[in-house]
C-alpha cells in the first residue's frame, strides 16, 4: 500500500505539487477570513443539572452573563451633582450597549429600583431617584435617604457611599435580529463609550463581566500572534543550524505552515471561528507538524548521504517514515479526540479543531514535504558538512547509549520512578477551577483584575454570584412554611465562609412587613397569616427578579467573595447539606444560575471527565503502540515516560497555581500528543534494527543517531520558542508557555533517557553482553 | 427634606390576586399546633445580624434578636458568643432583674427564661400562641414581671413566669411597644396611636398620660425627679418635667423612627433609630443633637450603657460599641 501511495505521489510529482499548492491557496483564502468567535454559552456544560436549571430560568431571572460598571468618586462620596450626572449618563449609555437585555439594566436611575417607606398613614414608595430630582443639597439628601430605604446599599451603592454601580445582563443572541453577539464589539463599546467618555478627575470607572474578559483576552491575543512569530523565528534559526541548508530550513517551515493554513481554512468552511481561549491550537498544530517535518528532513539527509540522489532520498524517506509517522499522528489525533469526552462545547470544539489540524499533518508533512524535497538539489559541500557532523556526533550518541543501557540505566529508572511517585503525590493536590480571585487568564495586575478587586472591596455584590432557585408551589411566596424555609436557607448560606451577602425575596418581604408596622425592626419577620404575608410580598414586582409571575420560584442570590475552586465547592456543599437536612415537600432548592453556578457545573464536569480522559488517552496510545509495534514491551517503553511526564505536568500546575479548568484541562492530552511522537520514532527506529538482528546496544545507538537527532532538536527548539511565552501579557498564554515548554523538554528527556533505559531491561535478551550483576 | 411619597406611583398596590383565596388557608396556619421541638441554629454571624434588645446580667451583656439568636458578651460588648435556645422565632425583648435570672420574649408567643445568667434557657410558654407577638419584657425582681406586645397584649406574673395572667391596661387593642420602670417605681407603657400609660401601683391600674401626639410612641424613658423623655415615629421627641402631666415637643428635623433611648452616665441621654441616626443630649437642660456615627450604617433597636463610658448599640447590623462624643 505504501508503495502504491509512493507511486501516486512521486510519479507525477508536478501534479502532486500543483494540487497541494492549489489546496493551500484555496484554503488560505478561507483561512484569511478566520474570525475570533467567543461565546459565553459555549462554556456551558449543557448536560449538567445546574446548566439545565440555568437554561430553564435564564429568560425569567436573567443570565449569568453580567456586566457590572462601577463608578467610584475619587474624593468624598457620591452625593455630588457631577457624580449623579455621570451616573445618569452611564445608565443611559448602558441601554445602548449591543446585546444588553434592557429590562434587566439596574442602577439608581432605573425604574426597577424602588424604595418603600413608612409614613403615618401606611406605606409609601417611589423611585429612588424621583422624577423631579434636582442635584442640589436637598435633592441629594433625599436620594441618600431613599437609597437607604431601598435596601440596595452594598449592591447599587457601595456601603461607604463612595461608589455606585450599573448592572446589566447580556443576551448572546439578539432577540430581534437573531445574530450572535460580537463580544469584542461589546468590550470596545464599554471602553470607548463608558470608560473613556465618562472617567474624569472626579469619577473613576471600573468594568467587569464576561464580555470585558473576552475583550481583554482578544486584545491580548494580538500579542499572542507576536509571540507565535518569536517562537517560529527561534525554531527557524535552530532549524537552519540543524539542517545546514537554507532550502531544508524553509521547506519544513513551509509545509508546517501549510498544515495551519489548511486547518484554519477548513474550520472556516465548517463554520468554526477561533475562540480566544483556543488560540494556542494553531500553534500546537504547527509545532507538531514541525516535529514530523524535522524527522522527514533528517531522514532525507541521511538517505542522501547514504548515496542516493535527491529524488531517491525523498522517496526512501517517505517509505521509511510512513509507518512511525502515521502511527504518531494518529495517536496525536486520538489523544486530542479524547478531550471530546468533556461535555463542554468549547472543549469539544477544541477537540475537533485540534484533531483535525493534526490529521492534516499527514498530508502536508508526510506527503507534500517529501515531494517538495525531491526537487531540491543539494550543494556538493552539503554532503561533506553533514557527514562530518554525523561522525562528530557519533561518540556522543555512543556515550548516551552506554549511559542509558549500562548499569546506570537502573539509576535512570529509579530517578524516573521517584519523580513519578512525587508527581503522583503532588498531582493529587491539583485544584479544579480557579485558584485566585479575579480572572486567571489575565495577570493579577491587569486592569480587569484591578477593577474586580476595586468592585469586590466596595460592593457586597462582587462579580461572583451563585443563584439557587427555590422551586415551590404556585403562590408559594405567600406560604409561610415555604418562605420561612427559603429565609432560613438564605441565612444558612450567608453564614458560610466565603459568602459576602445574600439577597432573596424574604429579605424584602421582612422589610416591607416592618414597613407596614411603622418601620419597627421588631416586625421584620415573615407573617404567619397568608393575607398579611401577601401584603408584604405584593409590593415586590416580578421585574425585580426576586420571584416569578405565579410566585412559584424564588431565586436566592448568594454573592461570593471570589470564585476560587474551594470557595465554590464549600458553598455548593453547604447548599446540598441544607437541602438534605431540611427535606420539604413544597420546596426544592435547585442549583444553580449566576456565573458561579456555571463555574460550579463546569468544575464538576471537568472533575468528572479528568480520569476517564486519561484512561482514554493512554488506552488509545497503548492500543495504537501494540498494533503498530506488535510488542507489549515497546508499548511500555513509549507510554511509561509519557505517563510520568504528564503526572509531573500536573505537579507543575500545582506549583504554578494553575487550576484545572476548561482552558487548562486539554493541556495534558495535548502534552501526550506532543510527547508520543518522540517515543514512537525512537522506538520504531530501535525495533527495526532489533528485528534486523542487531544487538540492543547498536539498535539504540543507531536510533539515537537517526531519529534521536531530530527528537533532541525538536524538543529544544520548541521548548525554547514556547518558553518565551512566559513573558506574554496574557497570563493564560504565559502559563501555557511554561507548561508546554516543560512538556516538550521532559518528553524529549523521557524518550532519550528513560525509553532506552527501559528497553535495556525489557529487551535484555537481545543485549550484546549481559549486564553486570553488580549493577544494582 | 421630608421624604414625600411620589403620588404618581401608588404605594400600596394591588395585592397578589391570590390573597383572597389565601385567606381561606388561614386555618392551616392556625392548625400548626403543639410546641415545635425546634431550637435556634448556630450562626457565626449571629452577633452581626438583626438584634433587637440587650440587657445587663451582672457583668455580662445579653442581646437577643432574629431567628432565636441570643448572644452573650463578657467584655462590655466587644466580642459575643451565641447560645442555643429552644426557639427559632424572633426575640424582641430581654430583661435581667439580677445577674442570674432573665427572661426573653418574642414572636410566636415565645417566653424564654434563664436562671444562670443566660447560659441556658427554657421555654415558659406552651408553644401554642403562634399568633401572639410580644414586643417587650420587664421584670422588677425575679418574681414579678410583665410581657407586652401587639394587639393590646399584656401579661403579668407574680411567680417568676410559671403562670402568666393577662391584663388590659387600656381599652384599645393597640401595640404596646415598650414597658419601662422609673426610679420611683412608676411603670410606663408606650405604644401605638399616642399610647402613653403610667402605673403607680406596680402595674395593676394604669392611667393615660396626656401626650400631645397621636402617632406611635416607641418608649418612655424615665429620668430623675419626674423627668420623662418620650420618643416615637418620625423624629418625635417629647419631654415632661412633672411626671408626665405637661409635655413639650422637641421634635427632630430628621423625620426618622426613634426606637430606643438610654441614659449614659449621669447626665447624658441618647436616643436612636432608623438609618443609624442617634440623638445626644449632653446635659439636662440641653437639646437633642443629631449624631450619625460613621461606623453605624443601620437602624438602631436598642441602646445600653455598658458602664464603662461607651455606648452599646444593637439593631439591624448586630451589636456595636460606640464612643459618644
Amino acid at each position: 500500500m505504501i508503495t502504491r501511495l509512493e507511486e501516486i505521489l512521486f510519479r507525477r510529482r508536478h501534479a502532486t505539487v500543483a494540487v497541494f499548492l492549489a489546496l493551500t491557496v484555496g484554503l488560505g483564502y478561507f483561512a484569511a477570513r478566520t474570525h475570533v468567535d467567543a461565546s459565553f454559552d459555549k462554556q456551558l456544560p449543557t448536560d449538567h443539572e445546574y446548566i439545565r436549571n440555568f437554561k430553564k430560568y435564564q429568560e425569567q431571572f436573567g443570565g449569568a452573563n453580567r456586566v457590572v460598571i462601577a463608578l467610584v468618586a475619587r474624593e468624598g462620596d457620591i452625593f455630588t451633582a457631577e457624580f449623579f450626572r455621570t451616573l445618569k449618563a452611564v445608565t443611559d449609555e448602558t441601554f445602548y450597549i449591543p446585546g444588553v437585555d434592557r429590562s434587566q439594566v439596574t442602577s439608581l436611575f432605573t425604574p426597577n429600583v424602588r424604595y418603600i417607606e413608612v409614613v403615618e398613614d401606611g406605606l409609601a414608595g417611589g423611585n429612588v431617584i424621583p422624577a423631579d430630582f434636582v442635584p442640589d443639597a436637598g435633592g441629594l439628601e433625599r436620594v441618600r435617604q431613599n437609597v437607604i430605604k431601598s435596601g440596595r446599599v452594598g449592591m447599587l451603592v457601595s456601603a461607604d457611599f463612595t461608589g455606585a454601580a450599573v448592572i446589566a445582563s447580556l443576551l448572546e443572541v439578539d432577540p430581534q435580529t437573531g445574530r450572535r453577539l460580537d463580544y469584542a464589539a461589546v468590550a470596545a463599546v464599554l471602553e470607548t463609550r463608558i470608560r473613556e467618555k465618562h472617567q474624569s478627575a472626579a469619577v473613576s470607572v471600573h468594568i467587569i463581566g464576561f464580555a470585558k474578559v473576552i475583550g481583554d483576552i482578544t486584545a491580548g491575543a494580538r500579542g499572542v500572534l507576536l509571540f507565535f512569530a518569536v517562537a517560529i523565528a527561534i525554531s527557524a534559526v535552530l532549524l537552519y543550524y540543524f539542517s545546514q541548508s537554507l532550502v531544508l530550513t524553509v521547506l519544513p517551515l513551509f509545509t508546517s505552515f501549510c498544515a495551519v493554513v489548511w486547518q484554519l481554512g477548513l474550520l472556516n468552511l465548517l463554520g468554526y471561528g477561533i475562540d480566544p481561549l483556543s488560540i494556542l491550537v494553531p500553534f500546537l498544530v504547527f509545532a507538531i507538524a514541525l516535529s514530523h517535518a524535522t524527522q522527514m528532513l533528517r531522514s532525507f539527509r541521511y538517505e542522501y548521504n547514504a548515496g542516493g540522489n535527491e529524488l531517491q532520498a525523498a522517496r526512501e524517506s517517505f517509505r521509511n517514515l510512513f509507518v512511525p509517522g502515521t502511527v504518531a499522528i494518529v495517536t496525536d489525533t486520538v489523544g486530542f479526540l479524547t478531550i471530546y469526552l468533556v461535555k463542554v462545547p468549547i472543549i469539544q470544539e477544541l477537540a475537533v479543531t485540534a484533531s483535525l489540524g493534526v490529521t492534516l499533518i499527514i498530508l502536508t508533512d508526510r506527503f507534500f514535504l517529501p515531494v517538495l524535497l525531491s526537487y531540491t538539489s543539494m550543494a556538493p559541500e552539503f554532503r561533506k558538512r553533514v557527514t562530518f557532523r554525523r561522525f562528530a556526533m557519533q561518540p556522543t550518541w555512543r556515550a548516551l547509549q552506554r549511559l542509558t543501557t549500562g548499569p546506570r540505566s537502573l539509576v535512570i529508572i529509579a530517578v524516573a520512578l521517584g519523580l513519578w511517585a512525587f508527581g503522583l503525590y503532588t498531582a493529587r493536590q491539583v485544584r479544579i477551577g480557579d485558584m485566585h480571585a479575579g480572572v486567571p487568564e489575565l495577570r493579577q495586575g491587569s486592569r480587569y483584575n484591578q477593577d474586580t478587586a476595586a468592585i469586590t472591596a466596595k460592593f457586597s455584590i462582587g462579580a461572583d454570584v451563585l443563584t439557587v432557585l427555590a422551586e415551590t408551589v404556585p403562590n408559594g411566596v405567600i406560604d409561610h412554611e415555604v418562605m420561612s424555609l427559603v429565609d432560613r436557607f438564605a441565612w444558612h448560606m450567608r453564614n458560610v465562609e466565603g459568602v459576602q451577602s445574600t439577597l432573596t425575596l424574604t429579605d424584602y418581604a421582612r422589610t416591607i412587613n416592618a414597613g407596614w408596622n411603622e418601620g419597627s425592626l421588631k416586625w421584620r419577620i415573615l407573617p404567619r397569616d397568608p393575607t398579611v404575608l401577601a401584603q408584604a410580598v405584593s409590593p415586590v414586582e416580578t421585574s425585580s427578579g426576586l420571584l416569578n409571575q405565579d410566585g412559584s420560584v424564588i431565586p436566592v442570590m448568594i454573592y461570593l467573595k471570589d470564585h476560587k475552586a474551594e470557595t465554590i465547592q464549600r458553598v455548593v456543599a453547604a447548599v446540598k447539606v441544607f437541602r438534605e437536612r431540611n427535606p420539604a415537600p413544597k420546596v426544592r432548592f435547585q442549583l444553580a444560575t449566576g456565573n458561579v453556578g456555571v463555574m460550579a457545573a463546569t468544575n464538576e464536569v471537568v472533575d468528572a471527565a479528568q480520569f476517564p480522559m486519561l484512561v482514554w488517552v493512554y488506552g488509545a496510545t497503548i492500543v495504537l503502540c501494540l498494533i503498530s509495534f506488535r510488542s507489549w514491551r515497546a508499548a511500555v517503553c513509549v507510554v511509561l515516560p509519557l505517563m510520568i511526564v504528564s503526572d509531573l505536568a500536573y505537579a507543575l500546575m500545582v506549583y504554578l497555581e494553575i487550576g484545572l479548568k476548561t482552558s487548562t484541562l486539554p493541556v495534558v492530552a495535548l502534552g501526550v500528543g506532543i510527547g508520543v511522537d518522540y517515543g514512537i520514532y525512537l522506538c520504531s527506529g530501535m525495533l527495526e534494527r532489533l528485528r534486523a538482528g542487531e544487538s540492543l546496544e547498536d539498535a539504540i545507538c543507531m536510533s539515537f543517531a537517526t531519529m534521536g537527532t531530530s527528537v533532541v532538536f525538536t524538543g529544544f527548539a520548541l521548548a525554547i520558542g514556547v518558553g518565551t511565552w512566559a513573558f506574554s501579557a496574557l497570563k493564560f498564554q504565559a502559563d501555557m508557555g511554561v507548561l508546554l515548554s516543560f512538556m516538550f523538554l521532559f518528553n524529549m528527556l523521557g524518550a532519550m533517557l528513560l525509553m532506552p533505559a527501559l528497553a535495556s531491561w525489557l529487551f535484555r535478551k537481545q543485549r550484546a553482553s549481559a549486564p553486570a550483576p553488580s549493577a544494582a | 427634606m421630608t421624604p414625600t411619597p411620589d403620588p404618581s406611583r401608588p404605594s400600596v398596590r394591588r395585592l397578589l390576586p391570590v390573597a383572597a383565596a389565601a385567606c381561606a388557608l388561614l386555618w392551616a396556619a392556625g392548625a400548626e399546633s403543639a410546641a415545635p421541638a425546634e431550637s435556634s441554629e448556630p450562626a457565626p454571624l449571629a452577633a452581626r445580624s438583626l438584634l433587637l434588645d440587650v440587657a445587663r446580667a451582672g457583668d455580662t451583656l445579653v442581646a437577643v434578636g432574629d431567628r432565636g439568636h441570643v448572644v452573650l458578651s463578657s467584655d462590655q460588648g466587644r466580642t459575643w458568643t451565641q447560645v442555643i435556645v429552644p426557639t427559632r422565632a424572633m426575640l424582641t425583648g430581654v430583661c435581667f432583674p439580677d445577674a442570674e435570672h432573665g427572661w426573653a420574649v418574642g414572636h410566636d408567643g415565645v417566653i424564654l427564661a434563664t436562671e444562670n445568667g443566660g447560659r441556658t434557657w427554657t421555654r415558659q410558654d406552651d408553644g401554642t400562641g403562634l399568633d401572639v407577638v410580644y414586643l417587650d419584657v420587664l421584670f422588677l425582681d425575679p418574681r414579678r414581671g410583665f410581657a407586652v406586645g401587639a394587639y393590646g397584649r399584656f401579661v403579668a406574673t407574680e411567680d417568676g413566669g410559671r403562670t402568666w395572667t393577662p391584663r388590659r391596661p387600656g381599652e384599645d387593642e393597640v401595640h404596646f411597644n415598650r414597658i419601662t420602670a422609673g426610679p420611683d417605681g412608676s411603670l410606663f407603657l408606650a405604644g401605638e396611636s399616642g399610647t402613653a400609660l403610667v402605673s403607680r401601683d406596680g402595674g395593676v391600674r394604669w392611667a393615660p398620660l396626656n401626650v400631645p401626639y397621636d402617632g406611635s410612641l416607641f418608649g418612655i424613658l424615665p429620668l430623675e425627679n419626674g423627668h420623662l423623655v418620650a420618643y416615637g415615629l418620625r423624629g418625635h421627641i417629647l419631654l415632661s418635667d412633672d411626671n408626665g402631666r405637661v409635655w413639650q415637643p422637641h421634635n427632630s428635623d430628621l423625620r426618622v423612627l426613634i426606637m430606643a433611648g438610654t441614659r449614659l452616665g449621669a447626665d447624658r441621654v441618647v436616643l436612636g433609630g432608623q438609618g443609624g441616626n442617634l440623638f445626644v443630649r449632653r446635659d439636662p437642660g440641653g437639646e437633642f443633637a443629631p449624631w450619625k456615627p460613621a461606623a453605624l450604617g443601620a437602624s438602631v433597636a436598642e441602646l445600653l450603657d455598658p458602664g464603662d463610658g461607651s455606648l452599646v448599640v444593637v439593631g439591624e447590623g448586630g451589636a456595636l460599641r460606640l464612643e459618644v462624643p
